[in-house]
């Protein structure tokens, strides 16, 4: 997880992580062989690229990489570095705000715990507060 | 045989079926389920924001749990792939111990030996387990087809695992089904994607990705499909009624959460196992199943 892009230097183009990808299959705008090649020749803003939030983060491309080109964990390096350089998506931002406040990215109120005792579950506390201070941290 | 049982965040909110039939089934084989209360988000969906940061929350539920002395029990898949890596960095790569437990300080946590993490399927798949699941079948399911849906992460990353199962020809599900008396099917596209994880940036894909796995499904003539995760089944059975209007398709296909399946062999009441809470109907199937 969160791998060194360098590794991507590594990938000699063969495509099998494109041909494995449910996401490039379906919209071709997606295409993890063109982000490896972005990453070989250096191309400085490809964190900046939407195509990154794409993957599906199935781990196909990893599996298969015959270079052992940790494909997924470099999306997230570049995810990383896109949060890192203040460009947070809409639908991340959510959620680190619900975990910030309540520890969970879908909190509990109380018409969840009704239906929870009414399905015989027993109650959950509805806020874990302590793990905000790890998300303090700088990026 | 005792585990802490790590919800994450959308099995207590949307998956509420998934832990009612997993506690069942878990009774049924004397596996004693506990809640920690200060469990919190896996770290999962904070992977894209910073893997620094998603490992220290993964860290934080392992030191909760290794607290306890106890093992860990998930359902989710992306809760199982997430600890387990987490666990597998701990162990592994240098440094990493050092360095989390200072991160950790700050909430006077710490960790020494990171506990192990099991998804309950792959746990009902063990040896001993499946014997006495096999002993303990009252209902037969007579040679019932299912679709089985592995999803990704309780596969992949395999590097994340201790014992990987192989994500290119998995068994671990078909073995349960076979046991229980269902008839697993070989259908096309059975290793895809739900597409769950780009649903926030781009639904149109995953619509596309879900409706193509659903249209399988139902050319092999599935009466079921069977999933393992609550983003699976969001996009399966939640998701099953709007594909259908936005294609024009009837589907009608139940998808069922494993140990929903598993109970029913058991022979556990339907409703216990929240079979009434699935989106789409299963009365069809209880029917055919039941008899009645």
């Amino acid at each position: 997880m969160g791998s060194d892009l360098r590794l991507g230097t590594l990938c000699y183009g063969c495509g099998v992580c494109t041909s494995s990808c449910p996401i490039a299959r379906t919209n071709p705008i997606f295409d993890p062989r063109q982000i490896l090649r972005k990453i070989i020749v250096g191309k400085e803003d490809l964190y900046l690229e939407n195509t990154i939030w794409l993957c599906s983060m199935c781990y196909n491309c990893q599996e298969r990489c015959p270079q052992g080109v940790p494909v997924a964990d470099l999306i997230f390096s570049l995810r990383n570095l896109s949060c890192r350089s203040g460009s947070v998506p809409q639908a991340i931002n959510l959620q680190l705000d619900s975990i910030r406040a309540s520890g969970k990215t879908y909190p509990l109120d109380e018409f969840d715990m009704k239906k929870r005792e009414k399905a015989g579950l027993p109650r959950l506390k509805e806020k874990v507060t302590d793990v905000a201070m790890l998300l303090e941290e700088n990026l | 045989m005792r585990y802490a049982l790590f919800l994450g965040c959308t099995i207590p909110a949307r998956s509420r079926h998934y832990e009612m039939s997993a506690l069942e089934v878990a009774k049924a084989l004397s596996i004693e389920l506990i809640y920690l209360e200060n469990f919190s988000c896996c770290g999962f969906p904070l992977k894209s924001y910073s893997a620094e940061i998603a490992g220290s929350v993964a860290g934080r539920n392992l030191s909760i749990a290794e607290k306890e002395r106890l093992n860990i029990v998930t359902l989710c898949s992306a809760c199982n792939s997430m600890l387990n890596e987490e666990r597998m960095r701990i162990l592994h790569e240098k440094g990493y111990l050092e360095a989390i437990n200072q991160r950790l300080g700050k909430l006077n946590q710490k960790i020494e030996r990171p506990p192990e993490v099991i998804h309950f399927a792959k746990l009902l798949a063990r040896g001993e387990l499946l014997e006495s699941l096999k002993q303990r079948v009252k209902r037969y399911l007579g040679g019932l087809p299912i679709a089985i849906h592995y999803g990704c992460h309780y596969l992949k990353p395999s590097s994340a695992f201790e014992d990987p199962e192989d994500p290119e020809d998995p068994s671990s599900l078909h073995t349960i089904l076979t046991s229980i008396g269902a008839r697993p099917l070989i259908y096309k596209g059975q290793k895809d994607c739900c597409g769950g994880a780009v649903l926030a940036f781009d639904e149109e894909t995953a619509s596309e990705l879900a409706k193509a796995k659903l249209l399988n499904v139902k050319e092999a003539g599935a009466k079921a499909m069977v999933v393992i995760c609550p983003f699976c089944s969001v996009m399966y059975d939640d998701g099953q009624k709007s594909i259908e209007k936005k294609y024009e398709l009837q589907l009608g296909i139940p998808v069922l959460f494993l140990p929903q399946l598993i109970g029913l062999a058991l022979g556990l009441d339907p409703k216990s196992l929240g079979l009434n809470l699935n989106t789409v109907k299963t009365k069809q199937l209880l029917e055919e199943l039941l008899g009645s």
